[in-house]
């Protein structure tokens, strides 16, 4: 991958990135911005699905039942979802590697962003204020279309903010994974490892917290594996 | 007439475009109303009157505010500029309980139960988990937002039977109830199927990891100790172990 290419990718992934940062409140609410769709997505842009749908299920989990409660946002889980998978895959792609330490780092660094992406978001919405009063204005003098102006505006610049931010963000997560992991050295390497195996189950942690039935779910769990190994004969 | 409502249906899809601290979904529902502001306001005054109400503070889950939006085009149609009260009794009674209901019908009722269905469709080796979860999600979206907005157009009685009939509340329970179960089935297999890096042969005990990670997990979760946190800190131990060994 060249320069060009690489300055290309990260354009379309920022665009693509603003779309799917609107899905997440100003329109449609289809949920294609949650990170099993983004990071699936990403993966597909940079010709490596099955990567992408790894790293989106793993996110996926972490911020599962997390809502907007009135003015309470939750996290911007996706750009993580971007940018983890860009990390991760152009990284791999550099330096002529892929694997869960590599996947492992390339989350590890992306997931502040979440929290970044949390502060933009309350800044595009205080923003949107002055869209308001420019409505409350037009709706004075009787303009209609002043009205809904308004309305396209906050979308537009929604998508501006998180298209700039999109790009900035992978761009860090893709610095930071690119020029770390070649200096890292074996143990942590081993390390990353095991915290990218250990991320799914971190995952379903953060949603069984979040929902009741820790005795359902013991049973459940219990169950199933016991099933998995005896239609198995033993553990893989 | 028809054309008209769709239009306004269209539109209730970009309600939160605007939203914004002060009046929060007042923009985008002004936005909704306004092919019906433009069919009946005869005069500027008349114009300037019905601007001003539909941007007072309005706030909704985004799906259900569709309904909401469908019963106000409907009153205002029907009674023309004299629909103010109504439609603010509107806005009033059914923005805060249909924001009750969405909130937990769709971001932690559905959500959650049709991403973990479609996560454990990529374990068990479906590539398509991510169209499983959009079709599963969006055709109750769709349904949910639809017949919301059509029986909003047929008035705000109707609305409330329709959102009663959907018994909301139990129909969460039960779900919320499935969903912990299939969680517990896409644990296990995670457990199972991820290989266990660089451990060989059969090392049974340290399958029972997971399912401790989790617990503790679940546990600090509840006690408020964040999941950004909790991922940190492990990673700082695991860190440490690996290097001591």
């Amino acid at each position: 991958m060249d320069m060009g290419n690489l300055a290309w990718t990260v354009v379309i992934l920022s665009v693509v990135g603003g779309l799917l940062h609107l899905d997440r409140t100003a329109a449609l609410q289809f949920l294609v911005s949650r990170p099993l769709i983004s990071s699936t997505v990403t993966g597909l842009i940079l010709g490596d699905v099955k990567t992408g749908l790894i790293i989106g299920m793993v996110l996926e989990l972490l911020w599962l039942g997390t809502q907007p409660l009135g003015t309470a946002l939750p996290p911007d889980d996706t750009i993580v979802a971007v940018a983890a998978p860009a990390a991760g895959i152009i990284t791999g792609r550099l330096l002529g590697t892929m694997d869960a330490s590599l996947l492992g780092l390339a989350v590890l660094v992306s997931l502040p962003l979440s929290e970044v992406g949390r502060v933009l978001d309350s800044g595009a919405r205080k923003i949107n204020g002055i869209f308001l009063t420019r409505a409350k204005a037009a709706a004075k003098n009787g303009e209609i279309r002043g009205v809904q102006r308004q309305n396209s505006a906050g979308l537009a610049s929604f998508f501006i903010l998180f298209t700039l931010f999109t790009g900035i963000g992978v761009l860090c997560a893709l610095a930071a994974t690119y020029l770390l992991y070649p200096r890292l050295p074996r143990t942590v390497l081993t390390a990353l490892i095991w915290i990218f195996w250990s991320l799914p189950f971190f995952g379903c942690g953060a949603v069984l917290g979040r929902q009741k039935g820790f005795l359902t779910f013991g049973i459940t769990y219990l169950l199933t594996f016991v099933l998995m190994i005896s239609l198995s004969g033993g553990i893989r | 007439m028809r054309s008209l409502l769709a239009r306004v249906f269209m539109r209730s899809f970009l309600i939160q475009g605007c939203w914004n601290f002060e009046g929060m979904q007042n923009i985008g529902f002004a936005f909704g109303m306004a092919p019906v502001i433009e069919a009946v306001s005869r005069t500027k005054k008349e114009r300037i009157g019905l601007l001003t109400d539909h941007l007072t503070y309005f706030n909704s889950h985004p799906y259900f505010a569709s309904a909401i939006i469908g019963a106000a085009a409907s009153a205002q149609l029907q009674r023309g500029a004299e629909a103010g009260n109504e439609i603010r009794e509107i806005k009033d009674t059914l923005s805060n309980p249909f924001a009750a209901l969405g909130d937990s019908l769709f971001w932690s009722t559905f959500k959650p139960l049709f991403s973990i269905t479609a996560i454990i469709a990529a374990v068990w080796g479906s590539v398509l988990s991510p169209v499983i979860f959009l079709v599963l999600y969006n055709t109750v979206h769709l349904w949910v937002r639809g017949m919301g907005f059509m029986h909003g157009i047929r008035g705000r009685m109707d609305l409330m039977r329709y959102v009663k009939r959907m018994e909301i509340p139990n129909l969460s329970i039960r779900l919320k109830r499935i969903t912990i179960v299939l969680l517990g089935l896409l644990a296990a297999s995670l457990a199972f199927f991820l290989p266990l890096p660089m451990v060989s042969g059969e090392s049974a005990w340290l399958r029972v990891v997971p399912v401790v990670t989790i617990f503790i997990v679940g546990l600090l979760i509840k006690k408020g100790v964040g999941i950004l946190t909790q991922i940190y800190a492990f990673s700082l131990i695991v860190l440490l172990i690996c290097w001591l060994s």
